[in-house]
């Protein structure tokens, strides 16, 4: 691949990782375009604030509110991108790629952006850990890579189960994204503060970072950002990542840079291991020293529907047909290999890293025909083949057996089978079926449980009754048959 | 050709839903498509997509198999013309023989000759497998309302590639069907058989019409010509009748695609290259067959010539090459893990050994050993997955 931005020096400078992972694909992906700068926001008339489960609104309608003012209690609160008036709650499709209803928050833009004050910190070593991990829960920071896990709750879990080693995420998700490319070139500087201020929190000694090693201007500056700090005792190294996606997915990561291969299900916090993209350092950088809540990312914008590729500054709850050109066109959430289509109402979330807009197309798909390629590329691996077979009769034993819980949902897949199966939709719908028959199940459980409960307390009364019954009917006898 | 897709184009109002060839529309569609990327490619939640798809995987397959499919017809031709002139015939007592003098003559030494003589019997063959197929292929297609897959392609070249020169077309035709039915469709079509349907009909043929499967009278396209395979030869302790080379390049009586060893290796390249069949099963094969070889030789016989066959030999004479290279890599009759493909290669090489070795009635093994090898691909991918499973939840 050319790179007419890239002297070979910074090339060969850049170390690869020590290990490999298992499968994936090269993919050609043509001439990758240079990150360009950030576009800056579009004011938009409206917002929609997803609600999450369990989040409690502390404004009401009709509340005016200042830009960065807190929207919600709960695990991870929102907030305000901007100033405006919340005019509406109500329900609206969601942005997961299992379609539903969810609670939102209306916020009409009033234009002015009213600022809050901001509590910002100089430096985080004066700070007590725990307060530090309070202020990064009120900014109502989450992962922004894809799963958008709380970060409080992953830097609480590192700090229990003792982690030494910070791995920072500067690869792309997917081919064709580069917001966080992007923001590295904007401001690695914050990244790297990001990453101090983790590796003081959780107390890791050595941070390595894995980034793709074409994406020349983002490795200088991230390498100049590294000089620019201060002395710390974090031993950092850079490696450059196999160029195969899904390189950048946390697993492969992980396995790249230290070899460890996570068992299923297993959180990188059990060996030893913290893992953030850039994206979310950023963000945590952000809140930290400048008291800036969580309430716009970078997203790449791109497909052949895209009102103005490339990537952007966006609000969390931005309506997202402001990014495309025409209706015509499909919107999938996410990247085009992973990614899953979003309804024409769904907004920005916290997780989104890419918005897609690729044409309407019918699916014409052939007999698989058993060749495997699906097994060659898959990460981690399974069989996506057998997993087909039992996702399509929802064979619950089979599909526990051979690991769908396992699936990354990277898409590998579906990108190579030579009969265009759906793959990754099928397998996202059996988890979703899987996840709500263990739910029933689990209902149905404790209903037994409660009538249990019911009908033990039910006889317990009734023999009570018919205990003082008899005691009654064998006093009133004592009486009669007295002297 | 413009008028072609214009022409396609208006009659596709017919077979679409409700139209009045709607029940022909699978027919419709494998023409379509066959002839033209259908409008509708990208789809799916994931939207970039590689660019080998089924039906070029097919189509590939299908060039591949033409390369032995000529080499096999000259050399039909070649034998056929080379009796010709040892018996002093002037012509074909067939109806063949208007094919052939309408643009060549009977001269073993000239290559145009040979090739001509050859597809006169080669042609008729192959159009009367395709069109008798397909049509079996449409009627179930048509009922279950899927699409006739690319895989009949391939289906019927090799089909037609395992059959002797002189094989009466009905017989040809009834082979075929009983391989695209009783071989693929009755188990729900292409993907959903264990066996390969190619084998399943040539196997039929073969216990079927054993006189016009097997012995000595078939293989060359002469009526009252008689001369065995070396592998027949072989097996009754005769001499071979041909060098080394000779059965290498495929100058040798035999099934019209088995022959040149030469041929097939091109072909099989060729699917290497792509990435189309499974290096693992063929180096299986090879493995599986030469431990065999070499366990027979090393044990040797006084009554059983085959004993002493080497390994060389026993590449280059009978199905052998077009059977590993063509027959025992289709994915969906083979095992899918990569150790399983290792054990699944292995096995049929072994089988082919001890069937040519040991057993005299069958000199031809191959086959039979595919066959058996399919039988036990789900059972060698169910212990490798087992395992990989097992691995899986141990790190886990």
């Amino acid at each position: 691949m050319a790179q007419p931005m890239t002297s070979t020096a910074t090339r060969l400078e850049l170390e690869p990782a020590p290990f490999d992972f298992h499968g994936g694909m090269r993919l050609d992906t043509g001439e990758p375009a240079p990150p360009g700068s950030i576009k800056t926001i579009h004011m938009p008339d409206r917002l929609y604030i997803e609600l999450q489960p369990g989040d409690r609104p502390c404004v009401r309608i009709g509340t005016h509110v200042l830009t960065h003012q807190r929207l919600t209690d709960g695990d991870v609160p929102s907030h305000a991108p901007t100033s405006g008036r919340i005019t509406d709650i109500a329900l609206r499709p969601s942005i997961a790629p299992t379609p539903g209803q969810v609670p939102n928050l209306t916020l009409e833009v009033d234009g002015l952006d009213e600022a809050m004050v901001l509590d910002a910190i100089a430096d985080p070593a004066g700070h007590a850990p725990a307060d530090l991990i309070d202020r990064i829960r009120d900014a109502g920071i989450t992962g922004m890579g894809g799963a958008g896990f709380p970060t409080h709750r992953k830097l609480e879990e590192a700090r229990r189960s003792g982690v030494d080693t910070l791995i920072v995420n500067a690869a792309e998700c997917e081919p064709g994204v580069r917001a966080d490319t992007s923001l590295l070139v904007a401001d690695a500087d914050s990244v790297v503060q990001g990453a101090s201020a983790v590796a003081a929190i959780v107390g890791a000694r050595r941070c390595l970072v894995g980034i793709e090693p074409h994406n020349a201007d983002a490795i200088a500056a991230l390498r100049a950002a590294l000089a620019a700090r201060g002395s710390d005792e974090v031993r950092w190294h850079c490696y450059g990542l196999p160029e195969r996606y899904p390189a950048g997915s946390e697993r492969s990561l992980i396995r790249s840079l230290t070899g460890i291969q996570l068992r299923p299900g297993e959180r990188p916090s059990a060996q030893g291991l913290i893992c953030f993209n850039v994206a979310t350092l950023h963000a945590l950088a952000r809140a930290l020293y400048f008291g800036e809540p969580l309430t716009r990312r970078v997203l790449s914008v791109s497909g052949e529907g895209a009102l103005d590729p490339g990537d952007h500054w966006a609000f969390i709850g931005q309506p997202i047909r402001e990014f495309r050109a025409d209706p015509r066109f499909q919107t999938v959430h996410g990247g085009p290999l992973a990614g899953w289509p979003v309804g024409d109402e769904a907004a920005v979330a916290k997780t989104t890293f890419c918005l897609h807009f690729r044409q309407r197309a019918t699916l014409s798909e052939d007999p698989c025909i058993r060749c495997q390629r699906c097994a060659d590329v898959c990460p981690e691996p399974l069989y996506p083949e057998r997993l087909l077979r039992h996702s399509r009769t929802l064979n619950v034993d089979g599909l526990q057996r051979d690991g769908l819980d396992h699936c990354v949902e990277c898409g590998a897949c579906d990108t190579v089978c030579p009969s265009r199966i759906p793959l990754l939709a099928t397998f996202r719908e059996a988890k979703s079926s899987l996840a709500a028959a263990t739910q029933s199940t689990a209902r149905a459980v404790e209903a037994r449980a409660r009538s249990r409960l019911h009908e033990t307390r039910e006889s317990a009364r009734q023999r009570a009754t018919a205990a003082s019954r008899q005691a009654r009917l064998r006093r009133r006898r004592a009486t009669h048959d007295g002297p | 050709m413009m008028w072609l897709r214009n022409f396609l184009d208006h009659i596709a109002p017919y077979f679409d839903k409700g139209g009045r060839f709607a029940a022909l529309y699978p027919v419709y569609e494998a023409i379509d498509t066959a002839l033209y990327t259908p409008a509708t490619v990208t789809a799916g939640p994931s939207h970039v997509r590689d660019g080998l798809n089924l039906k070029r995987i097919m189509i590939t397959v299908w060039m591949c198999a033409f390369i032995p499919a000529l080499a096999g017809a000259y050399v039909t031709g070649f034998q056929a013309n080379e009796a010709m002139q040892t018996l002093g015939q002037t012509g074909i007592g067939n109806w063949r023989f208007w094919f052939v003098e309408l643009v060549a003559g009977y001269d073993p030494t000239s290559v145009w000759d040979c090739l001509v003589h050859g597809m006169a019997y080669y042609i008729p063959l192959y159009v009367v497998v395709f069109v008798v197929g397909i049509a079996f292929e449409a009627v179930f297609a048509a009922k279950r309302g899927h699409e006739i897959n690319e895989g009949f392609f391939v289906t019927s070249i090799l089909f037609t590639l395992t059959l002797p020169a002189n094989t009466p077309l009905w017989m040809a035709a009834i082979g075929i069907v009983f391989g695209v039915v009783i071989g693929k469709e009755v188990f729900g079509g292409t993907g959903k058989n264990f066996l390969n349907p190619a084998l399943v009909g040539r196997a039929f043929l073969y216990f079927a019409y054993p006189a016009q499967m097997s012995g000595d009278a078939v293989w060359v396209a002469v009526d009252g010509f008689t001369r065995a395979t070396p592998l027949g030869a072989a097996a009754i302790g005769d001499d071979y009748g041909v060098t080394w080379i000779q059965a290498f390049l495929g100058n040798m009586p035999g099934s019209f695609g088995e022959t040149s060893t030469l041929a097939i290796l091109v072909a099989g390249a060729i699917l290497l290259a792509t990435r189309i069949a499974s290096w693992r099963i063929m180096a299986g094969c090879v493995l599986g067959t030469a431990f065999t070889v070499w366990a027979f030789n090393a044990i040797g016989s006084t009554d059983n010539p085959m004993f002493a066959m080497t390994l060389p030999w026993h590449l280059v004479l009978g199905g052998y090459a077009f059977g590993v290279v063509f027959m025992a890599t289709d994915p969906v009759s083979a095992a899918m893990t990569d150790a399983g493909r290792w054990a699944y290669g292995i096995l049929i090489g072994f089988m082919c050994a001890l069937i040519r070795v040991v057993n005299p009635a069958f000199p031809e093994g191959i086959m039979l050993a595919i066959l058996f090898g399919n039988l036990f691909a789900p059972l060698i991918d169910y212990y490798v997955v087992r395992a990989n499973i097992k691995r899986r939840l141990a790190r886990g």
